[in-house]
């Protein structure tokens, strides 16, 4: 098919421009500083663009207008709450973050309660979560990639590791920095130029078999679709269809003519063909909504959903302030108010770009309504382009779109990767150039080797778990170290505990079971609404318990995070730790010269 | 000062008490070459601050007094400045919070409103899909004002008590 050579060639030419991106800005990357946060010289509006690059994962390029297109104005939420995430930031935690002068979360975590072991746990922590979310990131582009171009799977979760891995090695934080940069506006030209272009294909297209979106029937086949049913659907009819059908159906072989009644649920199996006549009525699975009237009016499915919304909530507005890949973008400030500068803009550049992805939705809802009965709603954004315009052209759109998809797995795999290595090298290594790009590659070829001999693991939830992991965990950590002078390293020990093992024991029950209904499946599958305020009360309660151990420089780190920058108490760790001359990396006489802390150079010298 | 023994060429002069001869030219020299840049770039810093970026490189004096001695003074002054800060955070992110999760409710409540049209959009795609971001964006910059005005005040209320 000459689409699959269009669609590859844009995401070669992405994977090749990062490359190209990332040597060029990571060519002047030689102390460990420069690896781990940039040096800290990213100004504001290069910084935003790379955090927003960066944030932009495949759940927002492919995700949101998918999610748009099948749940409708309830979908509207997703977004709203991976912006607010932001605002959350913003509010609580990044200037003070970074006055800190931490360089990861477990520096921040012993720069403020001045515990060893806390540093420990979070270390753990981080790689935990960093592995977590790679893993969907790299099985997602392969995928993905597979899904159109026909090349097997693990091949494109490879190419995705082992750019990232190039870049990182290469120029750490500081390539890292201008490649996410740029993958921002990338993606942001992606979606926005055939969003734009394909608005307006839709203003010229005067067929009558589309259906409108306010009408309170579902969306209908323009002509005659033909559906393989790759993996076992559930599909509510909400008007009756005549179709033909090969394969199984409720259980029962079908081979022939079918009809399927008003109001009826149908379980179609894997391997099963369905073929709709044109202007058929469009069966959706379960999960969306099935007619355009209920799509277009918000919570049309009552509590139940509203409930599904505000859980979603809790875990983005509290779990993106604790994703190391977040944070770490957050180190990269010059200081506290450019970091705050830079929310600002990010919010700016997320939001911009989720405006296009709402294009994409409704214009999905009516030229590619087959993407309901399969349920690949993550498809629309790549095949709406030819489904509209069945010409080079389309091609050429579809083309720029699978780059941009392509773009959004390299970014955040990037973040990820690199968050985990400044954690792995300065941690478990001594924390030299080189520990760094061998902490590089044993971050990324973790996860790939994961992905790779579990190809089954449930992508799709584990982002959302690893969310819910990050705001029961890091959330309350750098919030109450941050705002509460009273806490000790014993509370935020036992809350990070706490947090963290109900989020990990509940993953093991949806692991473990196979029950998907019922409301205690419900909020086990999204344990944030219990487990974030659990692990806040956990680090108050037990810090009221051991009140001697409130670390007795408090005052001192309290005014350090929250005075303003010009007065100057900002002491950046990395520079007292690791200096911040370029010299060879292995020469330890002089760095020892420019160390303060002790326990560094202890570790240094062994 | 660390010349070697009679290898400083501004001491051969000296015709005899080599060790008092350094120390009284030397000490005066130092001072002179020292006092003067000292409050200058104390007093430079003040003014020209708001405008520079690299905050991570200056050391100024102020640290090293309120770091040390005067962490008494310091602690309640940061307390206060710490308590109205979280104030204005706390009582946005419940602005925010409330909005996006009251409107759910009200949806559910009240699902005609769900069918307004205003501009050619309906109510809920106006507001939960457009006019969102730019509301949020708006309530960061109005956080980044407020902080930033409690943070003028208590730099100036800072170098004062330092200066005094």
């Amino acid at each position: 098919m000459v689409q699959n050579n269009w669609a590859l060639g844009g995401v070669i030419l992405a994977m090749a421009l990062t490359i190209g991106v990332g040597v060029y800005g990571g060519r002047r990357s030689k102390t460990t500083p420069d690896f781990l946060v940039a040096s800290r010289t990213i100004k504001p509006h290069a910084n935003a663009a790379a955090i927003a690059g960066e944030y932009l994962s495949a759940a927002s390029f492919l995700g949101v207008a998918g999610l748009v297109f099948t749940k409708g104005a309830t979908g509207l939420w997703y977004p709203i709450g991976y912006a607010g995430g932001y605002l959350m930031l913003l509010l609580f935690v990044a200037a003070p973050l970074r006055r800190s002068g931490a360089y990861t979360v477990p520096d921040f975590a012993e720069a403020r309660l001045g515990s060893v072991g806390l540093r420990r746990l979070c270390t753990a922590v981080v790689v935990l979560l960093g592995w977590w979310y790679l893993v969907p990131q790299f099985q997602g582009a392969g995928l993905t990639l597979a899904t159109f171009t026909g090349v097997p799977p693990w091949l494109g979760g490879l190419a995705v590791a082992i750019t990232v891995t190039i870049n990182v090695v290469g120029g750490g934080m500081r390539a890292i920095t201008l490649v996410q940069a740029f993958q921002y506006y990338l993606k942001l030209f992606a979606l926005a130029f055939p969003a734009f272009l394909l608005f307006f294909v839709f203003l010229n297209d005067d067929r009558a078999e589309y259906r409108s979106l306010s009408e309170p029937l579902p969306p209908a086949f323009a002509r005659e679709t033909t559906i393989d049913v790759k993996t076992a659907v559930r599909l509510q009819v909400s008007q009756a269809v005549s179709l033909r059908a090969k394969g199984t159906i409720d259980g029962a072989p079908v081979d022939g003519g079918a009809f399927w009644a008003t109001g009826t649920v149908k379980s179609v199996d894997k391997g099963t063909k369905l073929i709709f006549p044109a202007g058929a009525p469009v069966p959706s699975v379960t999960t969306a909504a099935a007619d355009n009237a209920s799509w277009l009016r918000p919570m049309s499915g009552g509590w139940p959903q509203a409930m599904e919304i505000w859980s979603l909530m809790f875990a983005t507005f509290f779990g993106t302030m604790g994703l190391p890949h977040v944070l770490v973008r957050f180190y990269t400030n010059p200081d506290g108010s450019s970091a705050r500068t830079t929310t600002l803009y990010v919010l700016v550049l997320v939001g911009g770009f989720y405006l296009f992805s709402l294009i994409f939705a409704g214009l999905s809802r009516l030229y590619v309504p087959e993407l309901l009965v399969t349920g690949q709603d993550n498809a629309a954004v790549l095949l709406l382009p030819t489904a509209m315009l069945n010409n080079w052209f389309g091609q050429l759109l579809a083309a720029l779109t699978a780059a941009g998809a392509f773009a959004a797995f390299l970014s955040t795999s990037s973040g990820l990767v690199v968050s985990v290595a400044g954690v792995l090298s300065t941690d478990v290594l001594p924390g030299r150039v080189r520990d760094f790009r061998l902490a590089t590659i044993f971050a990324s070829t973790v996860p790939i080797v994961c992905a790779l001999l579990f190809p089954n693991l449930g992508a799709a939830q584990a982002v959302g778990l690893a969310l819910c992991l990050a705001a029961s965990t890091f959330c309350p950590l750098l919030i109450l170290g941050i705002w509460y002078r009273r806490l000790t390293p014993f509370g935020a020990t036992m809350g990070i505990l706490t947090g963290g093992g109900v989020v990990l024991g509940s993953t093991a029950y949806v692991l473990l079971t196979t029950s998907t209904s019922g409301w205690v499946n419900s909020l086990v599958a999204q344990p944030g609404m219990i487990s974030v305020p659990l692990s806040f009360l956990a680090m108050w309660f037990f810090s009221k318990l051991t009140p001697r151990s409130v670390p007795r420089d408090v005052a001192q780190v309290m005014l350090r995070m929250h005075a303003p920058d010009r007065l100057g108490f900002t002491k950046d760790r990395d520079v007292q730790r690791f200096g911040n001359q370029s010299q060879p990396p292995v020469d330890v006489s002089k760095r020892t010269s420019t160390t303060l802390s002790g326990w560094a150079n202890r570790r240094q010298r062994k | 000062m660390s010349f070697p023994h009679g290898q400083d060429p501004l001491e051969g002069t000296g015709p005899g008490g080599q060790e008092h001869t350094r120390n009284g030219h030397g000490g005066p020299g130092h001072s002179a070459e020292e006092e003067p840049t000292y409050p200058l770039r104390g007093k430079r810093r003040v003014k020209v601050v708001l405008a520079e970026r690299r905050g991570a490189r200056r050391i100024l004096r102020p640290m090293a007094q309120l770091e040390g001695q005067d962490t008494g003074i310091a602690e309640n002054v940061v307390k206060e400045l710490v308590r109205r800060q979280l104030k204005i955070a706390l009582a946005l992110a419940a602005l925010v919070l409330a909005l996006y999760a009251g409107l759910p409710v009200l949806f559910v409540l009240v699902p005609e409103i769900g069918e307004y049209v205003v501009f050619g959009i309906r109510l809920p795609w106006l507001l939960v899909g457009g006019l969102a971001y730019p509301f949020m964006v708006g309530i960061g910059a109005i956080y980044n004002r407020a902080v930033d005005r409690n943070e003028a005040k208590f730099a100036n209320q800072y170098t004062g008590m330092v200066e005094d």
